[in-house]
């Protein structure tokens, strides 16, 4: 049995996955997209979400995309309603029909108008039992003022107005930028094989490189302390940079970055937020509630 | 038209890499990685033209840190899965994450030279002399 620990935070959804389950493929769009997850022995799951205003007829989706996914029996039968085992695990309705055809699980969320949908590898019944079903159970809402997110080894809640701007996931390297409504931004980065990636520097030489390579004028780069990890606090500006941007464009001098270096993770984390004159930046405790000091 | 040949993902994380046994290693006091040479192959009849014009009879390249470290692990009996799995371990990566790192060392070894990838074959699949 493989249990349910690792917590994912994603567009409308909060909910745990097995440790070994990675996500190799993602949408950004919050109005409709999936994330899926592979482990070293294939394809194990996808969650996908879309917009539906009323409550969607299930059981008639599992049996058309089972029909649309191919007919494996020997008759080449349609599927019916008929033909699924259903059972409810927490908002969702599960249902499958053999062992070794793909297992769906429905939810509609009315507040946000959407459905969640998702499809698992294979099911068989210890993998309903001891996967599946905790998976489905462990699921909560991702909506309200503030959002959660966790995804790639970053962790973190911003309030709702902001919006995913960019995503680059590398090998050890990710990248997430968000704006908000008022064009504040936050920038989320995590890297992996830290001893590589400074190569010897020190932390607020490598991140005062950083930074300029990023097109930001760190104005003081210093020391501290992050939850008991070593890291630096930098203030920096950032001007526009491009054709008549560099004149009439963005003068934003109220940049705030944060980097921490967590040695029992192997990893290095950034936050770096800038946003027009007046407009406030979420508190860093806010962000991250779980580096509280 | 000849068609590439695809593999499987577990024929993938069963291949060997291989380095190519003809590759020289020199160490410079002054690098923190090694030089390698790889010797090129060229037709006899560009021998005196070689010597003429001073072409080189060897490519040499000066990998990365993180590049050598791959390199010095291939061994040409560790599969490409416990390659994974032995570079995740250390630096706690990802199954994925050194997957994805790996595939591109050993992509950019191959493309120079330095390193060969076999696939094991079923018996009746493989080539015949």
């Amino acid at each position: 049995m493989n249990p349910v620990t690792q917590a994912v935070a994603w567009h409308h959804a909060r909910f745990r996955v097995p440790e070994d389950w990675e996500i190799t493929s993602y949408s950004i769009e919050r109005r409709e997209g999936r994330l899926e997850f592979s482990t070293r022995r294939g394809f194990q799951g996808l969650i996908s979400w879309e917009s539906c205003k009323g409550a969607p007829d299930s059981e008639s989706m599992m049996t058309s995309f089972l029909n649309r996914t191919g007919r494996p029996d020997a008759t080449r039968r349609a599927v019916g309603p008929g033909d699924l085992t259903t059972q409810r695990a927490g908002r969702f309705l599960l249902g499958h029909r053999k062992a070794d055809q793909p297992c769906q699980a429905i939810a509609h969320l009315p507040e946000e108008q959407k459905i969640l949908r998702w499809v698992f590898a294979a099911a068989s019944p210890q993998l309903v039992r001891d996967t599946f079903i905790p998976i489905l159970e462990s699921f909560k809402p991702n909506n309200g003022p503030v959002l959660d997110y966790a995804v790639y080894g970053l962790r973190f809640r911003l309030p709702a107005s902001y919006t995913l701007e960019k995503m680059t996931v590398l090998p050890a390297d990710v990248t997430l930028v968000f704006e908000s409504d008022c064009k504040t931004r936050a920038t989320f980065r995590r890297w992996g094989l830290p001893d590589l990636v400074l190569g010897g520097r020190s932390l607020e030489t490598f991140y005062a490189t950083f930074l300029r390579t990023q097109a930001c004028l760190p104005s003081s780069v210093q020391l501290a302390s992050i939850a008991g990890m070593d890291a630096v606090v930098a203030r920096y500006e950032q001007h526009g940079e491009h054709h008549l941007d560099r004149f009439m464009g963005r003068h934003w001098t109220n940049g705030e970055a944060r980097l921490w270096y967590d040695r029992a993770e192997e990893r290095l984390y950034a936050l770096e937020q800038i946003g027009p004159r007046n407009e406030p930046l979420p508190a860093f405790t806010d962000i991250h509630p779980h580096l509280q000091p | 038209m000849k068609q590439k040949q695809t593999f499987d993902l577990d024929q993938q994380l069963a291949s060997i890499p291989m380095r190519n046994a003809r590759v020289t290693a020199k160490v410079r006091a002054s690098d923190t990685t090694p030089i390698l040479e790889v010797p090129l192959r060229r037709p006899a009849w560009m021998t005196p033209l070689r010597k003429l014009l001073g072409m080189p009879d060897c490519r040499r390249f000066q990998l990365d840190p993180a590049g050598q470290q791959v390199y010095d692990r291939i061994d040409g009996r560790k599969s490409f899965e416990n390659l994974i799995d032995e570079f995740a371990a250390p630096y706690k990566l990802t199954f994925f994450e050194s997957r994805g790192l790996l595939m591109v060392h050993i992509r950019n070894l191959m493309k120079n030279g330095l390193v060969v990838v076999g696939i094991r074959c079923p018996p009746e699949s493989a080539p015949k002399h």
